[in-house]
């Protein structure tokens, strides 16, 4: 999450868009193009591990279209891989990313490794 | 696969969720292919809803359940505790690569709306013994190549390592672009794509 949060704050930057972070650890839509369209389809993805996101899937096609809808998807697909990878490894948390950590609103002396 | 898909996958992701399900499927660096398939019904059956495991799972089945259903819950003590009981760190490792790449091939087929790839017999070939033996544990807790970085976590079971790289690149960005400024991908934009990693990881209660 913290490194992916921090890539999202120099992307931000970058392209101007001045996202506050904050909003990953919010049940808040993000102030992105077809952002409601995206967390509800992630979150469908993460929470329901057992159905398909029909509904949410179907919404996120009508607003960005095919190619993104199946982008989208193989991304979320892809951190559920690294998720489980990283978690079942023991991969440490970087303390560099400890004021991202803050940000997000955790304790970094509380983070898990 | 993924012919009933509710969305058209693109060529590039079709092909690595292809050849991503066969390697799962078949013998490891050390795992069977009949041990790979429990590990794959137990993840899945966690999935499913089975909120423990069955009393007379095998250890890579119980490790598979809470790779899968729980992972950011998994601790050092867990780990010992497995090894104690006979999951050795390499036996270890090898389940969570295969629940981590089973969690791509079936996280993304249910995203798109198509059916789960189903298995087959599992082959009878050996396991491969293909490791790096002098791997030793870094950062973390298993044998690894290197102080561990998210698209090498595998590499101490090199087939294991590229299997990993085959799925992420072609969905997320390839390893030489993460830190660098790619632009949009399928009408995606670089602050769409880290919400979603992000996003995902928060989640998964995943801190890395």
């Amino acid at each position: 999450m913290l490194g992916h949060a921090n890539l999202l704050r120099v992307s931000s930057k970058k392209n101007n868009t001045n996202l506050d972070i904050a909003v990953v650890s919010t049940d808040v839509a993000p102030p992105l193009k077809h952002g409601p369209e995206l967390v509800a389809l992630i979150d469908a993805m993460t929470n329901n591990t057992s159905e398909p996101p029909t509904a949410e899937r179907n919404a996120l096609l009508a607003a960005a279209g095919p190619e993104a809808t199946d982008r989208a998807i193989g991304v979320c697909a892809t951190f559920q891989m690294m998720n489980r990878l990283l978690d079942g490894v023991g991969a440490p948390v970087a303390e560099l990313l400890h004021p991202v950590a803050a940000t997000l609103g955790y304790d970094p002396a509380t983070l898990p490794r | 696969m993924l012919d009933n898909a509710g969305v058209t996958p693109s060529a590039a992701r079709l092909a690595a969720f292809c050849e991503g399900w066969e390697q799962l499927c078949g013998p490891g660096p050390i795992l069977t292919a009949a041990e790979r398939h429990l590990v794959i019904l137990a993840a899945r059956r966690a999935w499913a809803g089975a909120d423990s495991v069955a009393p007379d799972a095998t250890l890579i089945e119980e490790a598979a359940h809470w790779l899968a259903a729980d992972a950011g819950g998994i601790t050092e003590e867990l780990v010992a505790n497995f090894e104690a009981r006979g999951l050795d760190r390499w036996r270890y490792l090898e389940t969570v690569g295969v629940v981590g790449r089973l969690s791509h091939i079936d996280f993304y087929a249910r995203g798109l709306g198509a059916s789960l790839p189903e298995l087959g017999e599992p082959s009878t070939e050996p396991p491969t013994g293909n490791i790096v033996a002098d791997a030793t544990r870094t950062d973390g807790w298993v044998p690894a190549t290197s102080e561990l970085f998210a698209p090498h976590v595998l590499d101490a079971m090199p087939a294991e390592g590229d299997a990993l790289r085959n799925l992420l690149e072609p969905s997320y960005v390839t390893v030489d672009e993460i830190f660098s400024d790619f632009g949009v991908l399928d009408h995606l934009d670089r602050d769409q794509i880290e919400y979603i990693a992000a996003r995902t990881s928060y989640l998964n209660d995943c801190f890395y």
